[in-house]
């Protein structure tokens, strides 16, 4: 479904990431992880073709070149970003940010509409409650909530997510994730998620990545991540 | 039927269709006219600034050419007896400028797309000043006349100013329809967050376009207006200044927070230039004081502060 071959990614002059290639196969669970600044969230501004950064090499969806490609297409083509900081419209209300959601899934053929406003409220029921309300108003983990449903009313055949639990509370986050793996268990979208380490995502992983000074270090199985704690630490800094 | 009683264009509607009978102020059935068409002009302005962020600060261009456009059209092409064909003439010019100069400046932000408007109309401003064959040079263009209209005597004013009202009553309707639409809330999208709206499938560019071509579709149907009410079309509306007074007005009255505040602000403008420049020529010393002295205490204008109040109550 996704295929990056030998990207460099650049910010002005200076390179983030370095010959980076990974592959996605459709339906399945990705991971990203990686310390502060190894280069994640420039890999999914890379895919969504927002600049900076100034992207070399190719980068494929559903073999198709998106390289450089505007951020409006790739998003009509069928990838969901989830960007990290939950990028709401603050000035919108709960309910007409979700309807902003829905563009890229207009061009979809009937029928193939999967996830509407039903589903946004039923994983998401704090949204029902403050459907009248303005994003602004919301707290943090609202707003995360909002952001994963407004991407998801554009029914994407890939989801990026990138650190979607970060900055929440401990109990919100778990919340969070619990969703994100509910949704993903009941429409079997194919998703990458970027974090710094989480072993409970791990779990659910198909396969997993991990980046340092905008190189891929690891690519394999998640469970030889997760039972290997020297890996983890020696990668990762955590175990 | 309470929702209709209190939408407040009704009520505004409701003032204006009476204007002509208001003590004093309903004598001066010209000032009523040109009310309606700054309000007009000034939604249409405001489609683009409130609505979507675009700092067009030449938009004076398209009311300009709009009235240009009526009045050679008038005078070169239908003649005497022709009402629509004018005024229709005055929204293509009024559309075309703007879709042309939208289409060069899509892509442009912030202060450089306010700069490109700018220059624009001082371009305009120079060929209608200095082309004396076709836009009459310093002198303008006078000649215009309003006859009748399906049957009905226009040359009338107080005829006229509901001709006027008319049109303001299906502009305003439409305005806002416009506003509350999926389109318009994609473009209160763009305004908000130009990145975001990119990346859920909007293509920014061309919603600018549209947006940019359909405010100067109404500022030319406005200018059009204007030319058959002044019966006459001259270089000095497309001066920057011009530009300038519709930005001021949308501002004052608060049309970055309120559909309504473009009107609120046109009402003061005009009322200001009309009545307090026949008492003292320095008026525009204190309509600029208190533009200044308003925009400080209050940003988001007239409307701005009666919606925190509404809000405080609440």
């Amino acid at each position: 479904m996704l295929r990056i071959e030998n990207v460099d990614i650049f910010y002005g002059q200076a390179q983030v990431a370095f010959g980076l290639s990974l592959a996605v196969r459709p339906g399945q669970f990705v991971g990203l992880f990686g310390r502060n600044g190894s280069g994640k969230s420039s890999v999914f501004r890379a895919i969504m073709g927002l600049a900076p950064p100034r992207v070399s090499g190719s980068i494929k969806f559903k073999g198709a070149e998106i390289t450089r490609k505007p951020s409006f297409t790739i998003s009509k083509l069928g990838v969901g970003w989830v960007p990290e900081d939950r990028k709401i419209f603050p000035n919108i209300s709960v309910w007409r940010n979700l309807q902003l959601g829905e563009k890229s899934a207009k061009d979809l053929p009937r029928g193939q509409k999967l996830f509407g406003y039903d589903d946004a409220y039923r994983f998401f029921p704090k949204l029902r409650e403050m459907r009248d309300k303005l994003g602004s108003q919301m707290s943090g983990g609202e707003q995360q909530m909002l952001t994963i449903a407004r991407t998801m009313m554009g029914n994407p055949a890939l989801l990026l997510l990138d650190e979607p639990t970060e900055g929440l509370a401990p109990n919100i986050a778990k919340d969070v994730l619990k969703m994100i793996l509910k949704i993903r268990g009941d429409f079997n979208t194919t998703t990458i998620v970027v974090e710094q380490f989480s072993e409970e995502l791990l779990r659910h992983l198909d396969y997993c990545y991990v980046m340092e000074m905008g190189e891929i270090i690891f690519s394999g199985k998640p469970h030889v991540l997760l039972n290997d704690e020297h890996l983890q630490r020696r990668l990762l800094g955590v175990g | 039927m309470r929702k209709i009683i209190t939408d407040p264009l009704v009520l505004i509607i409701a003032v204006f269709a009476f204007y002509p009978a208001l003590p004093y102020i309903g004598n001066f059935i010209s000032l009523g006219s040109e009310l309606l068409l700054w309000f007009i002009f000034t939604m249409s302005f405001n489609l683009c600034l409130g609505q979507t962020g675009l700092s067009s600060f030449g938009h004076g261009a398209f009311y300009g050419l709009g009235s240009y456009g009526a009045a050679i059209t008038f005078l070169r092409l239908s003649g005497p007896g022709s009402f629509l064909v004018p005024i229709l003439a005055g929204v293509l010019v009024g559309a075309a400028s703007a879709a042309l100069l939208g289409w060069f400046i899509k892509d442009k932000r912030g202060v450089y797309f306010a700069m490109m408007t700018v220059a624009f109309t001082q371009v305009c401003f120079g060929i209608c000043w200095r082309w004396d064959e076709v836009t009459g040079g310093e002198a303008g263009l006078s000649g215009v006349s309003r006859s009748t209209f399906l049957g009905v005597n226009v040359s009338n004013p107080t005829t006229y100013y509901y001709v006027c009202f008319v049109v303001f009553i299906v502009c305003a309707f439409v305005i806002r329809a416009i506003t509350r639409s999926c389109f318009g809330l994609s473009l209160q999208s763009v305004r908000q967050n130009y990145v975001r709206s990119q990346y859920l499938g909007y293509n920014v560019n061309l919603y600018k376009f549209g947006v940019y071509t359909i405010s100067g579709a109404f500022a030319g149907m406005a200018g059009a207006m204007y030319c058959l009410l002044t019966q006459s079309a001259f270089a000095d509306i497309l001066d920057w200044s011009k530009s300038g007074d519709v930005v001021m007005a949308t501002l004052l009255g608060g049309g970055t927070v309120s559909f309504y505040g473009p009107i609120v602000g046109s009402l003061i403008f005009i009322i200001c230039k009309n009545l307090l420049s026949s008492l003292w020529d320095h008026w525009l010393f204190i309509y600029g004081m208190s533009f200044v002295i308003i925009l400080c205490l209050f940003p988001t204008g007239l409307m701005g502060v009666m919606q925190k109040r509404k809000k405080k109550k609440a």
